[in-house]
């Protein structure tokens, strides 16, 4: 019975998805070979309309100039905003056909909307951690290169910093920034689009001590990239001191958790065996909201020491 | 049906006698200006919670925010209300969720929504603090090249900072009019309780005088103190709350310890009805 009822969900459910990847490809298409299949006017309306201008996309498009694989400035945030859209249509169509709920459409939201978002903002948190680390890197290598023109200088960098390096995109667009601005404001706005991304106090001396190598001659840039690097590595040595205080939280919530759970409930179970332990957690009332609990405080031990056992290079 | 049979004949009721009301054209122009939607909207606009935004950095005016905020408000109680009046069921959820929109955004003290602006608000000081000990950088810089005046070479980086910028224009003014030490102090008090800016504007003021050869060596062991200073700043909030972290992460597994507890102790009473 529950057999025959999956093979009709499916059945169902195969034209809807059909339906929804068809239109994501004409989506796709769409933004990416500006295809003329749909009619000019509408092409012209789309094309035309100042994306920077919106506050949703400006905030998409700061996130995904890290968190984004292959980033394109505005594109990749209109995409990204298609897809929610047609996630969560997906998953309300889904929902309405065969669980008939009344708050469908909120589920469709958090589920279509909430969770992309999410990952997004985790990911971009990540790689912020990361490009902090980074930035030490290229304050080294940008020594290297300080007698050069700024914008020469920053090409260099960009070219010998490792794949690795989460700031080698940034740093070569900060580098076009530099050789090819139009007025100062322009060349402000990119170099505070790169400060804020990396969002440290050296990030925004760097920038300001690139700006007024730009504008005033770099002949003491070599000094104020040598005190950046000095301070940074002082406070590396802050941060590390700082983990090591930390390091009972931190093991605490990435593995000690997981291992007396897991001992705990081996033990009892050795004493109750497994199929009582596993009745008496899932059909005693206390049992439910107590595994509950638990399962929810895991999780929240596990990000706190993910974020804990990471924190960024700053003051 | 009968529901919006009754909706409809109400409405137009209520359609025609505010026609016949406003039959004069008198009292028909005094409707209307009463019922401006600028004047309206005028009312929504609020102080402290302006102040509230404009600090945590928000560039959303409170008339709009208060605007959008009754509109989710009035959806809901609408939507919800109207479907719980025609299905005849009573419930809470709605008068639930109003509260709780009103609770996480509303600036007052004691409330989820002051607690996120007033973390909002310490971001975008330690945003500040990183441009000011950026401007003691470039002070040095300033000192080094072309040692320009100090109002001058204020207007001259003030563009180059995102969040301090119109302070420093000010500054740069007032140090124009009504010279350094007194737009100095005025600087200063923009930053109560703040760690390093009283020390920035002694800085400032002892080396204004100074040829830049003096300028510049001190200027540099200053940047390290002011960098230590942050770095100390650093290590104390992390230790603030490492003991917090220390006890959240603890929780599950004393959650575990319970659990275990709880569940033999069931067991044993369910085995000991089951005998006796």
């Amino acid at each position: 019975m529950i057999k025959l009822d999956l093979i009709r969900l499916f059945i169902m459910a195969l034209p809807l998805v059909g339906l929804i990847w068809a239109s994501i490809l004409i989506a796709d298409v769409q933004m990416q070979k500006r295809s003329v299949r749909i009619g000019y006017k509408l092409r012209r309306r789309l094309f035309t309309v100042k994306y920077r201008d919106y506050g949703l996309i400006r905030h998409l498009d700061r996130l995904m100039f890290l968190a984004a694989r292959h980033y394109r400035p505005v594109e990749s945030a209109i995409r990204f905003c298609l897809f929610c859209l047609l996630a969560a249509a997906a998953v309300f169509a889904l929902l309405a056909t065969f669980i008939p709920w009344q708050r469908s459409s909120a589920l469709a939201v958090i589920l279509g909307v909430g969770i992309p978002y999410l990952i997004l903002r985790i990911r971009h948190a990540e790689r912020g951690v990361k490009a902090s680390y980074d930035l030490a890197e290229v304050i080294k290598l940008l020594s290297r290169h300080a007698h050069l023109p700024v914008h020469t200088a920053l090409k260099r960098t960009a070219e010998n910093l490792s794949d690795r390096s989460v700031l080698k995109r940034p740093v070569m667009v900060l580098a076009d920034a530099f050789s090819s601005y139009g007025s100062p404001d322009e060349l402000q706005q990119e170099a505070f689009r790169f400060a804020s991304t990396i969002g440290t106090t050296f990030a925004t001396q760097l920038v300001m001590e690139l700006i007024h190598a730009e504008r005033d001659g770099s002949k003491h840039l070599n000094q104020s990239l040598k005190f950046i690097n000095e301070a940074i590595e002082g406070q590396r040595n802050a941060v590390l001191g700082v983990k090591k205080e930390n390091q009972d939280a931190i093991a605490l919530g990435i593995w000690v958790n997981l291992a007396v759970i897991a001992i705990l409930s081996w033990s009892t179970a050795s004493f109750l065996t497994w199929s009582t332990f596993f009745r008496l957690i899932t059909q005693t009332e206390i049992g439910v909201t107590l595994s509950l609990a638990v399962a929810g405080s895991l999780v929240t031990a596990f990000f706190i020491g993910r974020v804990l056992s990471r924190p960024k290079l700053d003051y | 049906m009968r529901y919006i049979f009754l909706l409809l004949a109400a409405g137009g009721l209520a359609w025609m006698a505010t026609l016949m009301a406003t039959a004069d054209a008198k009292i028909r122009k005094r409707l209307y200006r009463r019922l401006d939607a600028k004047r309206l909207a005028d009312q929504l606009h609020n102080d402290s919670l302006q102040k509230a935004l404009s600090d945590a950095g928000f560039s959303i005016s409170a008339k709009r925010f208060n605007l959008f905020r009754l509109l989710i408000i009035l959806t809901i109680l609408v939507t919800e209300l109207g479907s719980s009046f025609i299905t005849g069921e009573r419930s809470v959820w709605p008068l639930f969720m109003v509260f709780l929109i009103w609770f996480t955004t509303t600036p007052r003290p004691m409330t989820l929504g002051w607690f996120v602006y007033t973390k909002l608000k310490q971001r975008r000081e330690r945003q500040k603090n990183r441009e000011l000990i950026a401007l003691i950088r470039l002070h040095e810089q300033n000192k080094r090249g072309q040692n320009l005046k100090f109002d001058v070479f204020l207007k001259r980086v003030a563009n180059h900072f995102e969040f301090l910028g119109k302070e420093l224009i000010a500054l740069s003014e007032r140090v124009t009019d009504d010279g350094l030490e007194d737009a100095i102090r005025w600087f200063t008090s923009l930053f109560p309780d703040h760690p390093f800016a009283g020390q920035i504007g002694t800085i400032l003021l002892a080396t204004e005088q100074l040829p830049s050869e003096e300028a510049v060596p001190y200027l540099e062991q200053e940047s390290h103190t002011i960098a230590r200073i942050s770095s100390d700043l650093y290590a104390e909030r992390w230790n603030t709350l490492s003991t917090l972290a220390l006890i959240v992460n603890a929780t599950p597994s004393f959650a575990m310890f319970f659990l275990v507890i709880a569940l033999v102790l069931y067991h044993i009473t369910s085995i000991q009805n089951l005998l006796f």
